[in-house]
Parts: structure tokens; sequence; C-alpha cells
């Protein structure tokens, strides 16, 4: 069992659908992101490509940053998925430095209104969904509806309630989820059929984020 | 959800932990979402996974960050007046806080005056977006009922909306809007529009089945001078020159009629004007008994009208007697008359090669597969798998509506109009209803002409061609502002803000001035036209009342009573066009769905839905038997559930009256509150219904030839002057004032919606404000790499756009290879300067400021304003990008 995702370009629509939804449901104060697009292009006029990259924690088979922790806060469970046990996390930011995909950030919070104050909304996502501030955040790939879908039966990828919440926001289905070492599953079908990528596999990082370029 | 070591709960007790089916408001196409409530907070917005109306689960971003609606501190909570009496762009308000009975009583005060007196001088004005679905069902009834007789839409004509796109989609396809059929459709060509990729009609229902088409394989061509996430996601992108759209897509119909000789006969024949003979004068030849329209039997060798039953068959080609009177069938006018639109003609004024026009066309007349047909769930129907889509780019020019026509025309030609594959509507045309009571229902009928006309969401009722009535004729003097009295072809208009208006209403003979309007939601001194004249005729406005979220540039320089509007997420008024006919539903043979809008919290404060303040405006005025009388008619309530004179609803309950009407009486309103939407299949007869309506579409465009003549002898007589020459019945282009600038001025100017953006309302959400300044281009001016380097500008320079009327903006500069060298671009309706919208302030280029708008600048058929402007621009000094 390994957790792991395709990002299908083809049919991303750049309408940050998944950054948005991620930074709702994890209530991510302004400057924070579990899921970020990135874009830019190539080409010269007029042939020209635009390119979006929803980039996210890619969930390293060999994780610079589980490397690097002094405190093993930073972890890559059985499934595949690298979590921060923020109990344990000291703040020193070296995962942040480690990070070659820049996934990683350090906690702050602050206000939505700037100067405003924070909202019923934020105070309520501060007790809903607290953070320590200083600890080191990032994309967990929705550990928790992954658990707790599993738990109740579900299956992660195909069940809403147990699917990472940036698949279920995108809505032009660029993001499938499922089990990277189920070779007949759904993921690595795509993976070969379509040349799945992974992002910087110089790197030798074995991400488990992989993207559809064409 | 379950806390694990990560996050950890740290609330006393979760006491409720619900999801509310409601729809978004964050644009008008009002795709059916759910938001999840805990302890009384609304903290997520998710699309609805099991409707069709949507991406069946997912949303797009800016839809997600709505729910920040509900928790802006900049929120307006209490009424206000006016204190400053002084009123302009820069002039603060100094509001005061008073009592929604103080508000109220003013303003009921104010309307019982002025409608003693002239009630034309009551006027209302909105946008569809905020207040959407219910608004567009209620404000009618609500301003007819009041005696508020004059009414306009702010920016309808002008920067973000489709007057001639509304116009020829609800003549040719029944429907407010149309767009290809991407279940089916092998070939799009698309027209400065983004359905599929931004906010609108079908919104996000749109992107998923547009994704579905690209994976697929359907090839997708952008004509659009610049490269959005809509031409990065087409096969090609082809840019073009602003305003030349309607040369290229002739020249493309030239070389599919006369070079390749495809066309698709038997619909020619059967379903448009083409076969109608024309006579000198361009109008149809009439037949003398009947007055119908004539067309040659080949067979019979002799004229019948249209609609004899005993025609044999069609002359398309040929001249004939007819009266005394030479005829010669509209469709071979058509295919002589674009034999001058040559594709090199094309390259000349649009820049696009006349090898890539001609291979388009190629390309398009093979993919539409004339004579072939598929069979859907037992149905056999014509397969057309090409479809096009225009929208605001394409048609916002002074060539507005013979651009739209053209696109569209293409279409007819081979045949690909609501059939699988060709283009769709994108509101219902057909409806056979619910399968368990038959409403709502309605279909496309054809008048005394034989031409389409919708009536599924529209007022017409009974629906019978026999009982439509002929459109007005043009007429002097003018009684409404926007000179559609005159220019009968404007469905909307921008005059009430042009340059010019005081003297055009003065030589046209306008009898009144407004002297209050009440708005909602829209924001015109952003959007409406040039903002100077914009300001120059909202301060001639003795009393404007606004109903706002926030303080608005609008409000704050011009309103004299602001009243605090709940927003999407705080309205449970569900009916009408939560039913989604009129702006959109799911297209071509996606199931229907029908949702409720409801609030997810109640009003906090002392906010009010509009839709509510409405009702209590009308007992006020003692008018509520007049409007349920309207609302019986708009929503054909049969006699159980039709509002009864002296009942006093509120909106939840017409709502419920309607749903109960429509869905039986076990499915009210209650039922719709927990279940959110009703689902039922599609019949392949409704979503391709072509093939079983007998109505046809003006490809020969009469009306223009017939209108024309009066419209230019009145307006010419009345000292008022035009390019009468687009009164044409043949589709043509005419260069814009842009095209005809001077060499000096050696770029365009060109604002364009941005996927992160609807309106300017969407300013103010953060999470949208900082996707937009993580996206490089969004609040930045786009300009090509090398034009810039040749003026020796880069990325983060300042630079300052000059029109060639004298008007400027400036604002930091994004280079990029994705935009026609001689254009630059700037996203949404951006750069607000209301310190009530802090997050929306000074973020952008505000691209209104460089417009004109008069006489010169308006299309001459339909009014629509010229949105691209011819500029220079210089370095102003070196910045930092946005």
């Amino acid at each position: 069992m390994r957790w792991g995702m395709i990002i299908d370009k083809l049919r991303c629509i750049q309408c940050y659908a998944c950054q948005v939804s991620c930074k709702q449901a994890y209530f991510l104060p302004p400057g924070i992101f579990f899921n970020r697009v990135v874009t830019g292009e190539t080409g010269r006029y007029p042939m020209v490509r635009k390119h979006t990259f929803p980039a996210m924690c890619n969930h390293c088979a060999d994780a610079p940053c589980v490397d690097v922790c002094p405190t093993k806060a930073s972890y890559r469970r059985e499934d595949g998925i690298v979590i921060i046990d923020h109990d344990k996390c000291v703040g020193c930011k070296y995962c942040i430095m480690a990070c070659p995909y820049q996934q990683r950030t350090s906690f702050q919070y602050r206000e939505q209104y700037p100067g405003q104050g924070y909202t019923e909304y934020e105070e309520f996502g501060m007790k809903y969904n607290p953070y320590q501030e200083g600890t080191a955040v990032k994309c967990n790939f929705c550990k928790d509806r992954v658990d707790d879908g599993l738990t109740n039966g579900l299956t992660p990828g195909e069940d809403r309630a147990a699917t990472p919440v940036c698949v279920n926001a995108c809505p032009v289905k660029a993001r499938t989820f499922g089990d990277l070492d189920d070779v007949e599953g759904k993921i690595r079908r795509l993976i070969r059929e379509r040349n799945g990528e992974q992002l910087h596999s110089d790197f030798h990082t074995d991400p488990s984020v992989y993207y559809l370029i064409d | 959800m379950k806390k694990t070591e990560q996050h950890k709960n740290k609330l006393d007790e979760i006491w409720e932990d619900v999801w509310i089916h409601t729809t978004c408001g964050g644009c008008y196409g009002a795709c059916g979402i759910r938001v999840h409530r805990v302890n009384g907070v609304a903290i997520a917005i998710e699309g609805n996974a099991e409707s069709t109306l949507g991406a069946e689960g997912g949303l797009c971003g800016k839809a997600v960050a709505t729910l920040n609606w509900l928790y802006d501190p900049n929120r307006i909570n209490t009424p206000l007046k006016r204190t400053n009496p002084k009123k302009g762009i820069n002039e603060p308000g100094n509001f005061v806080e008073i009592s929604w009975d103080e508000a109220l009583d003013e303003i009921v005060s104010r309307i019982k005056q002025i409608t003693a007196d002239d009630p034309r001088k009551l006027a209302w004005c909105g946008s569809p977006d905020p207040n959407g679905p219910m608004m567009m069902s209620l404000v009618g009834p609500w301003g007819k009922a009041i005696g508020c007789v004059s009414s306009y839409q702010a920016s309808g004509a002008a920067a973000w909306c489709g007057n001639g796109a509304h116009h020829v989609t609800g003549q040719y396809y029944a429907s407010w809007d149309a767009g290809p059929d991407w279940k089916y459709c092998n070939y799009a060509l698309f027209f400065g529009a983004s359905q599929g990729f931004g906010s609108g009609h079908a919104g996000a229902l749109n992107m998923r089945l547009a994704a579905d088409a690209r994976e697929r394989g359907m090839k997708f061509v952008v004509f659009d001078p610049l490269c959005s996430i809509t031409g990065d996601k087409a096969d090609e992108w082809i840019p073009l020159i602003p305003g030349t759209d309607g040369a290229a897509v002739i020249a493309m119909i030239n070389v599919i009629l006369n070079e390749l000789n495809v066309y698709d006969a038997p619909y020619i024949k059967t379903k448009t004007n083409g076969p109608y003979l024309i006579g000198p004068d361009g109008l149809y030849i009439r037949d003398i008994e009947t007055n119908k329209p004539l067309i040659w039997d080949k067979e019979d060798n002799k004229a019948k009208p249209f609609n004899d039953p005993s025609i044999k068959d069609y002359a398309l080609f040929g001249e004939y007697e007819v009266n005394g009177i030479q005829g010669i069938p509209g469709f071979e006018l058509i295919k002589e008359h674009v034999k001058q639109y040559t594709p090199e003609y094309a390259e000349e004024v649009s820049s696009i090669p006349a090898s890539t026009i001609t291979r388009i066309a190629k390309e398009v007349a093979e993919a539409a597969q004339i004579g072939s047909t598929i069979v859907i769930d037992g149905v056999e129907l014509p397969y057309r798998p090409v479809g096009v889509g225009i929208f605001r780019g394409g048609q916002g020019h002074t060539n507005s509506l013979h651009t739209v026509y053209a696109v569209h025309i293409l279409a007819q030609i081979l045949g690909a109009a609501d059939v699988p594959g060709g283009t769709v509507a994108l509101g219902p045309s057909r409806c056979f209803g619910d399968p368990k009571t038959g409403r709502p229902e309605g279909e496309p009928i054809a008048d005394f002409d034989g031409m389409v006309t919708p009536t599924l969401w529209t007022w017409i009722v009974p629906r019978k061609s026999e009982d439509l009535k002929p459109p007005p004729e043009p007429q002097l003097p003018v009684t409404k502002t926007g000179l559609q009295t005159l220019f009968t072809r404007a469905m909307s208009s921008p005059f009430n803000y042009s340059k010019d208006r005081e003297e055009l209403w003065q030589k046209l003979g306008l009898e009144y001035r407004y002297e209050m309007i009440l708005n909602w939601g829209a924001n015109p001194i952003m959007s409406a036209g040039n903002t100077e004249t914009v300001e120059d005729f909202l301060k001639s406005i003795p009393f404007f009342v606004d109903f706002e979220l926030w303080q608005t540039e609008t409000s704050e320089g011009f309103a004299d009573i602001v009243l605090p509007d709940g927003s999407p997420l705080e309205h449970t008024a569900n009916c009408g066009d939560a039913y989604n006919l009129y702006f959109n539903a799911p297209i071509g043979y996606d199931d229907w769905s029908v949702h409720i809008r409801q609030a997810v919290i109640e009003p906090l404060y002392q906010r009010r839905s509009v839709l509510e303040v409405l009702l209590d405006l009308a007992d006020r005025l003692d008018k509520r038997d007049e409007i349920n009388t309207f609302m019986n008619r708009r929503f054909k309530l049969d006699d159980k559930h039709r509002i009864d004179p002296g009942e006093k609803l509120t909106v939840e309950e017409m709502s419920d009256r309607v749903f109960r009407n429509n869905h039986g009486d076990d499915k009210g309103i209650d039922w719709f509150k927990e279940h959110g939407f009703i689902r039922w299949p599609k019949k392949p007869e409704e979503a391709y219904w072509r093939p079983f309506i007998d109505a046809r579409v003006p490809i020969y465009i009469h009306e223009l030839a017939y209108y024309g003549p009066t419209i230019e002898k009145l307006a010419e007589g009345a000292g008022v002057h035009a390019d009468w020459k687009q009164y044409t019945g043949l589709v043509s282009w005419f260069p814009t004032p842009p095209n005809k600038a001077p060499k000096e001025y050696d770029l365009y100017c060109l604002s364009y919606r941005d996927i992160l953006h609807t309106g300017s309302g969407t300013m103010q959400l953060p999470l949208v404000d900082e996707a937009s300044r993580m996206n490089p281009y969004t609040y930045n001016i786009v300009i090509n790499t090398d034009t810039a380097t040749k003026k020796g500008i880069a990325d983060g320079d300042i630079i300052e756009i000059e029109s060639n009327h004298g008007r400027k903006v400036n604002g930091p500069v994004k280079t990029t290879q994705g935009v026609h060298p001689d254009v630059i671009a700037i996203a949404a309706t951006a750069g607000h300067w209301t310190k009530g919208q802090p997050i929306a302030y000074n973020k952008g280029v505000h691209f209104d400021k460089l417009v004109e708008l008069d006489m010169e600048h308006v299309d001459p058929t339909n009014l629509n304003m010229e949105t691209s402007v011819k500029v220079k621009v210089c370095k102003v000094n070196r910045g930092t990008a946005q």
C-alpha cells in the first residue's frame, strides 16, 4: 500500500480550486499553502504553452525532510504518507530547507483581513483545527480522511469521504488518488498510458505525486 | 472529522455538524453546492457530487472562496444614509447608520412622489451575480407592480456581457447562450469566449464537460488576441487583431461554401430562411393572400408560402419572378456575398495567415460529417460534431451583432445546431418537465415568419405561434433612456452612461430624466462604460438607493441610501431561475437537475435579503396583489398553487408554491431544503430538439434589412448619425473605431475575464486575492515580450497607457509570449479605490477608464459598446510587479 496522486495537466484549467479548497479545509492563514498553483510559460509566439503545476508535498519514498529531522517529528507512514508530529517538532526549520520542492512552511497565524482582527471563522478554525506556531506544516494527503474512510469501509480515491479534499474539489477531475502499489489500479494504469512524470526525478526522491503532461 | 495528533480539536463540544444544500452565487452559473456548518459556523464549500448542475462534486476556486462573504468585517450591517451632499468618484459618502424603517419610509415616500408624477423617472438596475437567480424572476413583477417601468442592465452592453451573443443565440438556439455539445463534439471553435474556462453560463459544468472532451481527443481551436487559459487549453491558439473575428469567420464561410461547396442542404432548406425569396429591397417576398414569406418549389416550379405542406423541394439557387418582383433565395445571396471575404482579405484585416483560415475551414467542413447520423438511446439523430462559441471578447465591438451572426451562421450552414456534437443551448430550449408532473415545460415555437422563438424561460404565454405579437416598430420620440424604442435590436443599452446621452435624448425627444434609481449588486462606475461619463450620469441622479454587501465605488460616491443585502449564502430565495431555466441548465445530454438556494446561516446583524426587502416595499406601497398576479403568470402556477389576492407570502413561501406546482405536493421547500435538488433523465428529443421542432433560423438577417431604413430615416431626421450600412441582411464585417485609429497609437488594449474573477465582486475575497497575487498575469498589464523589448519595457516596469482619446491608466507589466504583438491586456474589473473593500483596494488595473462611450463607439444595430481601445504606452518608472 502506497498512496499516490496524479495531476492531469491536460485537464487542469488553472482555476485554483485545489489551492483554495485545501486552504479552506485546513484553515490555513495567508501565505501558507498545502497546495499551491505554480504557473509559467514556454515557447515563442504564437507557439506558446502556459504551464500550470498544482504543486504539493510529493510524499517522497526517499524524503529528504524525514532524513534531516533531528527529532523524528517528520516520518513516513507505512502507507507512504509523510507527516509531521507537531508535538515533536521543535521548529528548527531544517526540513523546510531540505525539501527540494519547497513545500514546507513554518506556521504563523495571520489575519485574512490585515489589521482588522480575526473573524469568527478564523477563531473557530483556531479551535477546530489548531496549529502550533513555529512548527513545520505541509500537505498530509488528507490522512484523516483516508484513515477514517478506511475505518468506515470506504475506498480512498473512490469514495468522496475518504478522498483528499483537492481531488474532490477539482471541477475538471484533473486529480486522481489511489494506491501506487496496485499495478493494475487506475493510478498505475494512467501513469503507464499517459507517461506520468514525477517532478524532478533527478532529485531521486521518488515522489508519490505524478503529473500527466499531454 | 476526527482529529489526530496533528491537529487536536480544542472545541468543548461539537453540537452541530451538517452539510447544507444550496447553489453558488459566485457567478450566475449557480452551480449546485454543499456548505459544511459546524457549531453554527460555515467552514467549507464543495460542489454537489450527485448533481449535473456543476462539476459533479468539483467547483472553481472563486466559488469555494465565496465563504468569506459571511465573515468579511467590511460587510455593511445596517442601513446607511449619505450625509455628504456632494457626489463624485472621490467624494466620501460620510454615511450614518439609520433604521430599516427610516430607510424604507424615505424610499417609499420618494417612490410615491415620483410615480405620481411620471413613473418612468424611477428606474432599477442591477447585476445578475450576487442576488442572482430569484432576482431575475422577482424584480420584473416587482417593477411592474409598483409602476417602475424603466430598467437597465448596468453592464449589459458594456465590458462584461453579451448583448450580441444573447440576441443571436435567442434567435438561433432559443437560449440565452450557446456552446459546443462537449459530449459528442469532435471539433470546437471559440471566438473570445470562455465557456468551460471561467465564470458565467453553465460555469463548472462546462468546465467538466470541456475537460472530458479534450481528453477524448476533441480538437479545440481558439481565436483570441490573448492566450488566456482558454487559448492555452486549445490545440491551436490563433491570435488576431481585436474586433476582426467576423472577417475571419466570414472568410471561412466563403471557403466552405464557395471553395469546398460544402453545406447541409436539407437543413438549410427546412431549418433556416435560406430558401426564402428575397426581393431587390432586401426583404422577404410575401404571399399576397397569407402574407407569409415565399420560397420557390423546384419541382412544381412555383412560389409557395414557406409553410405550404405541398412543398416538394426548396430552391436554394436561382432567380424567380413572383408577383412581378425578382426574388433570389437568401442562401444564394449569402453564398455570393461572402465571396468578397477572401482568406487574403481576412489576413490583411485580422493578421491571421490566409493559409490558416483556409485550413481551419477545411477541417471544420470535414469534421461536420454532413449527412451522418447517430443513434442515442434508440433515437436516430443527425450527427454534426462541430461546435462554436462566442462571447464577450468576440462580440464586444461596434460590429457586435454581425460578428455573432457570422459565427453561428458557420454552425448553421453545416447543420450543426442542437444536434449531437454541434452547438447547443446553454440554457434549456426544450423541456418536457419533471416526469411526475410534466412541469416546467416549454419548447421553441415558430413566429409568423417561421423563425425560432424561445418560450421555456420567457414570459411568453400562451405558447402558440398565432398568439405571438410582432416586435415593436422603431419609433420616435424615444421613451427609453437607452434609446431602444428607436434601436429596437438593442436588448441592453449603454446609453445612460454615454458622453453624448443628453444630446441624443434631446434630439430623439426623450421626455423625462431619471430621478431615482434602485440598484443591486452592480458597480457601474467600474464596469459600465467610461468612468468619467458614468460619473457624470450618476451625479445627475437625485436619489440613488443601493443594495450592497460592501461599499462599492458606486455606493460610496453616489448612493443616498445604502442597504445591507444578504449574500447568496444568506438567502433562502429559491424559485424562478434557481431552476436555471434562464442562464444555464445541464447542457447537451446531461440529466436535468433543479436546485434550491437556501441560507447556510441566517443573515447576521441587520442584513436583509434584497428579495424580502422588495416585498416589504411592495407592501408599504400596497402593491402586493399586483406582484401576486405577475408571479402566478411568471411561474405558471395552477389553480391549486396560485397566490391569491390578499396573500402576503415570504419569498420562501413563494418558492414552496413553485416547487410544489412543478414537482408535486410532496416536494415542497422543506423537501428541497433537505435533499437540495431533484434530478431526472433528459430525453434525446429535449437535448437535441432541432429535428423535432418546425421552426427556422434567420441566416439571412431579415430583421436588419427590414428595420434599418426606418431607423435610419427617423435618426437622420433627428440629426443622429451612425453607420447605417450595418443594417443589411447579409452577414458582413465592419471595421471598428480602434481598427481605424491613428497609427501613432500602435497597440490595442482590451480587458478579459480571468478565471479567478467574476465582475468586480470577487476582488474582495481574500483567498481569490491571494491566488491572484500569485498568478503573474491577473493583476498586471500583459504585453507581448518582443513588443516590450522593442519599447524597452521589462517585467515589473510601470507603464502608462494612453488612448487615442487622451485617457490614461497605469500599472505594472508582465511580459508574455501569449498575446498578440499588437495587443496589451488587462484582467477582470480591477483597480478598486473604495476603502470599503480593503482586500480589493488598489489591486490590478481599472480598464474602463480607457474606453469611449458615445454613438460612434457603439454597434449601430444593437448598441453594444466598443470594448477595445487603441493606445500607446510608455514606461513611467521601474516598479515591482504586483
